[in-house]
């Protein structure tokens, strides 16, 4: 007995030294290494640092796109809420190398006749969890890989939703511009025509026709300034900022030209199948769940399964005693049933495995088109249509000079020279939102927007970022 | 062009000439004419006319031969100055817009050959002539039509005298629009009393170029732009320049796809003494200022210089006496361009309200305008400022004592030096005072 109870405590001390608790950083690094790898940029998971970054990264007052994902993972409420699954995870492989406490029972008997009594007492350790330690160690850690893996997942989404929201407002407030030159030329427009009937020139249906111009215009700035506004507060909720920091920093008005893709498009399938990790986590799933039923099925059979001592004290005081073996008969479930729903968990697994991989190949095919095609034509609306734009207001104004025509053709060449240098902005923020999902795809992961605020951003971000066949525009 | 000697001799042996064959190699086919004889020696310039003056414009050149006058038109395109800073891609005879001017005496046999270079068939009209039907030139009507890269030949004999056209009469609408048009002067036989000194043909013509185009569009039925007087818009027609006291005559042609166009003689009363060729007799010949031609008519006017000045003559349509003006721009009259460029030019660069007091506005000319344009005319006569005047005009230039030297070389005499006392000038107060005008 005192050599049990040593063992006993020894296995619990072992496994309380194992699993001592790290700092959080620590605790970590494992995932912001990943992360960091994938990324290509350093983060910072220590919600220690969390102000530090805030002051760092914010010190200049101009957002790069790289800093905004930083921040953004270094701050996000939700991203932090998420890395708590890690050591949620983490206690859990603890918990299944714990031994399960030993029971311990006592029974008295009163003897009646003689005024003496039976004292009966036993000790037992479940067999069946002892033997399944190794087993249940082996499920946790994987679930534990399963979720670094959803978190590392959800850092690369953050980052993505955070890119996506960055160029959006990017795209955003040099449209503004754009409608707030269009609202100035159909304003002087509007102007000329109110000016011409003061003059006596024109009807009162000239007039109007030009005020309803710029009417429409101008709301249509309203609205581009209201969705500036919206597309900044999504930044500041995927940067983790909710106070007057929120107003500390700008981004540059103007969206980069498309650059070249660093990987063969040949390679892209491969590379998005190699990367990715929601394939990695669906695989270790599958192992898990592989494993686990064998497990159910033992669990099943010997729900109860343990070995113990047991000693007796007679009424005439003396001891009697032996070991205690019980077990449940696996006469009516063997497992069966349990063996037959895990085999069939695994089974659903390995085929959500597969339609996954089917459809990041799609993804990637699909990312890569949308990415070279509003490449292509976002380079041609800047390079082509938006000069040929240009050259048409210029003819135009020397045709107004030569008094050919008058003002408001002028106005109106000029409107259509901001179409044009607006549907150039807009191609070039869904080439960066198609841009962004392939690059999230060669990282590793099929984003998915879930951190910012429900805006018209992750409205353009999904149209902008759906399969061509889809399109939205 | 011969000399008179040359002519002379000519013209000795036609009072020899037989009955010949004139044979014209064309495309397969031969043309064969039968020359004729004149009835009497064929007229000759200065011996037996007065040869018309073509300001920016010439005749055309002829040689004698077995008995008649051999003129050769050559129809081609090419490109025609309507004025410093606009040219255009034009049908015409000889490199001319419009045509050099044919000039014969009445009762001469005349022989035309026509050379078609241009890329489509054509014919030539010879507008009121009295001939033979078949050299009346109508397209699939009287003839043929001349392919492109042959030369066909005309020959007639001239029955009648005055003033008169030619003209191409296949796809009419087409090819004279493009300028495809000519004047074709036949002389009397007998000088007219009183004779004149000086003899000025002009065509009239009519265009749509396009600011910043370089082909006029024949397509052009009622907005048209540019309107010429031998192919020239105002200020660029050469001056028609006459001596004090001589005797003047302008012969009008008309041409114009679809304007008649009342043409007016500043400083003068004129006698209108033919219509379309026919000679008015003298008791009914009417004084008039502005005599109207129709498309496809001509006038003869006459009137002794005795005014001397620089005298304006030209169309009364006010949009004919501009240069492409633009008939879509609106009317900015009273525009109040106070506050207005400033800002326009925030979104606009360079941008200046134009035509707020008229289509002067351009006569500044500092504003980039299309290449190839002359939206409005920028010369300067003997003022400051800019010439108001445009389009289908032109200036007689009548001065005192100029050598028959200088008339004959077709020298400019410049701007007219008015004499003191004889030009509209500022009023002085005093005279303000003196007549009793309130100006303040």
């Amino acid at each position: 007995m005192n050599r049990t109870a040593t063992a006993t405590v020894c296995m619990l001390g072992a496994a309380l030294a194992a699993c001592a608790t790290p700092p959080p950083a620590e605790r970590r690094a494992a995932v912001r290494d990943e992360a960091q790898a994938r990324l290509g940029i350093e983060v910072s998971l220590d919600p220690s640092a969390r102000t530090d970054a805030i002051e760092t990264i914010l010190a200049d007052g101009v957002l790069t796109a790289d800093e905004a994902v930083r921040l953004a993972i270094a701050n996000n409420s939700q991203l932090q809420a998420l890395l708590e699954n890690l050591d949620i995870a983490r206690a859990e492989v603890w918990q299944a190398s714990l031994l399960p406490n030993p029971v311990m029972d006592a029974e008295v008997q009163f003897i009646e006749s003689d005024g003496g009594d039976l004292l009966e007492l036993g000790l037992t350790q479940s067999i069946i969890d002892v033997l399944l330690i190794p087993r249940r160690k082996s499920v946790a850690s994987a679930r534990y890989q399963q979720v670094e893996a959803e978190v590392t997942a959800a850092i690369l989404d953050l980052a993505t939703e955070v890119r996506d929201a960055y160029r959006t407002l990017q795209a955003q407030l040099e449209l503004v511009e754009l409608y707030r030159t269009a609202t100035d030329a159909t304003y002087y427009g509007y102007d000329a025509a109110r000016r011409l009937r003061e003059a006596g020139n024109i009807i009162e249906l000239d007039v109007l026709t030009e005020q309803a111009l710029h009417q429409e215009t101008r709301t249509a700035l309203v609205s581009a300034l209201a969705r500036a506004g919206e597309q900044r507060e999504n930044m500041n909720a995927l940067l983790g900022i909710w106070d007057a920091t929120g107003s500390r920093w700008t981004v540059p008005p103007r969206l980069p030209m498309p650059t070249d893709l660093t990987i063969a498009p040949e390679d892209v399938e491969t590379s998005v199948i190699a990367a990715s990790l929601d394939l990695a986590a669906m695989h270790s799933r599958v192992v898990a769940l592989g494993r686990s039923v064998d497990l159910r099925e033992i669990e099943a059979t010997f729900p109860v399964l343990s070995a113990g001592i047991t000693a007796e004290r007679e009424a005439d005081e003396t001891w009697s005693g032996g070991p205690l073996v019980s077990f449940s008969l696996p006469i009516f479930d063997y497992g069966q049933a349990a063996g037959e729903e895990a085999r069939s968990r695994f089974e659903q697994a390995y085929a959500e495995y597969t339609a996954l991989a089917i459809r990041l190949r799609r993804s990637a095919r699909a990312a890569f088109i949308m990415s070279s095609t509003t490449s292509e034509n976002s380079r041609y609306l800047r390079d082509v249509i938006v000069p040929l734009r240009s050259r048409i207001t210029q003819q135009t104004q020397m045709q107004f000079n030569a008094m050919q025509i008058g003002v408001f053709q002028v106005l109106d060449a000029r409107r259509r020279e901001i179409d044009a240098a607006r549907s150039s902005v807009e191609s070039l923020r869904d080439h960066w939102i198609a841009r962004n999902r392939l690059e999230s795809l060669l990282l590793g992961r099929l984003p998915q927007a879930r951190f910012g605020i429900s805006t018209t951003a992750n409205e353009a971000a999904m149209a902008g970022s759906g399969d061509p066949s889809s399109g939205g525009h | 062009m011969p000399t008179r000697r040359e002519l002379l001799l000519s013209g000795a042996t036609v009072g020899a000439a037989v009955a010949l064959s004139s044979r014209v190699a064309s495309a397969g086919e031969t043309a064969e004419t039968t020359a004729r004889v004149a009835a009497q020696p064929l007229g000759l310039p200065d011996e037996h006319y007065r040869p018309v003056i073509v300001p920016s414009g010439a005749t055309v050149p002829f040689r004698i031969s077995a008995g008649a006058k051999v003129f050769h038109l050559v129809a081609k395109e090419f490109e025609h100055s309507f004025a410093p800073g606009l040219s255009a891609l034009c049908w015409g005879y000889n490199g001319q817009v419009n045509g050099p001017v044919i000039e014969a005496v009445e009762g001469d046999i005349v022989r035309i050959y026509v050379t078609n270079e241009l890329p489509a068939p054509t014919t030539v009209h010879w507008h009121g002539f009295i001939l033979p039907n078949g050299m009346d030139g109508v397209s699939g009507l009287t003839q043929e039509p001349i392919p492109p890269g042959e030369t066909w030949v005309y020959e007639f004999e001239l029955v009648q005298n005055g003033t008169y056209m030619f003209h191409s009469h296949h796809d009419t609408m087409t090819q004279e629009g493009l300028g495809l048009t000519g004047m074709f002067i036949i002389h009397p036989r007998d000088a007219v009393d009183p004779p004149v000194d000086r003899d000025f043909a002009l065509m009239l013509h009519e265009w749509r170029i396009d600011a910043g185009a370089r082909r006029p569009n024949p397509n052009e039925m009622s907005d048209f732009n540019v309107l010429t007087m031998n192919g020239r818009v105002f200020p660029y027609l050469e001056p028609l320049v006459v001596r004090t006291g001589q005797r003047v005559r302008i012969r009008i042609g008309n041409l114009s796809a679809m304007d008649h166009h009342p043409m007016h003689l500043h400083g003068y009363e004129f006698h209108e003494t033919a219509v379309d060729g026919q000679r008015i007799p003298t008791d009914q010949q009417r004084k008039r200022v502005t005599t109207l031609v129709g498309v496809g008519e001509t006038r003869d006017i006459e009137f002794d210089a005795i005014y001397p000045g620089d005298w304006a003559f030209h169309c009364h349509m006010t949009h004919h006496v501009m240069n492409q003006m633009g008939h879509a721009f609106p009317n900015m009259i009273g525009f109040d361009a106070k506050g207005f460029d400033e800002r326009v030019r925030s979104v606009i660069p360079g941008y200046m309200t134009m035509g707020a007091k008229g289509m002067k506005d351009m006569t500044d000319g500092h504003m980039a305008i299309p290449d190839n344009s002359i939206p409005m005319a920028k010369a300067r006569g003997g003022f400051e400022s800019p010439i108001g005047l445009g389009g289908m005009a032109g200036v007689i230039k009548v001065r005192d004592g100029l050598s028959d030297d200088a008339l004959a070389r077709g020298e400019d005499p410049g701007w007219y030096d008015h004499p003191p006392g004889t030009s509209a000038k500022r009023a002085s107060d005093d005279q303000l005072e003196r007549d009793g005008i309130d100006a303040t």
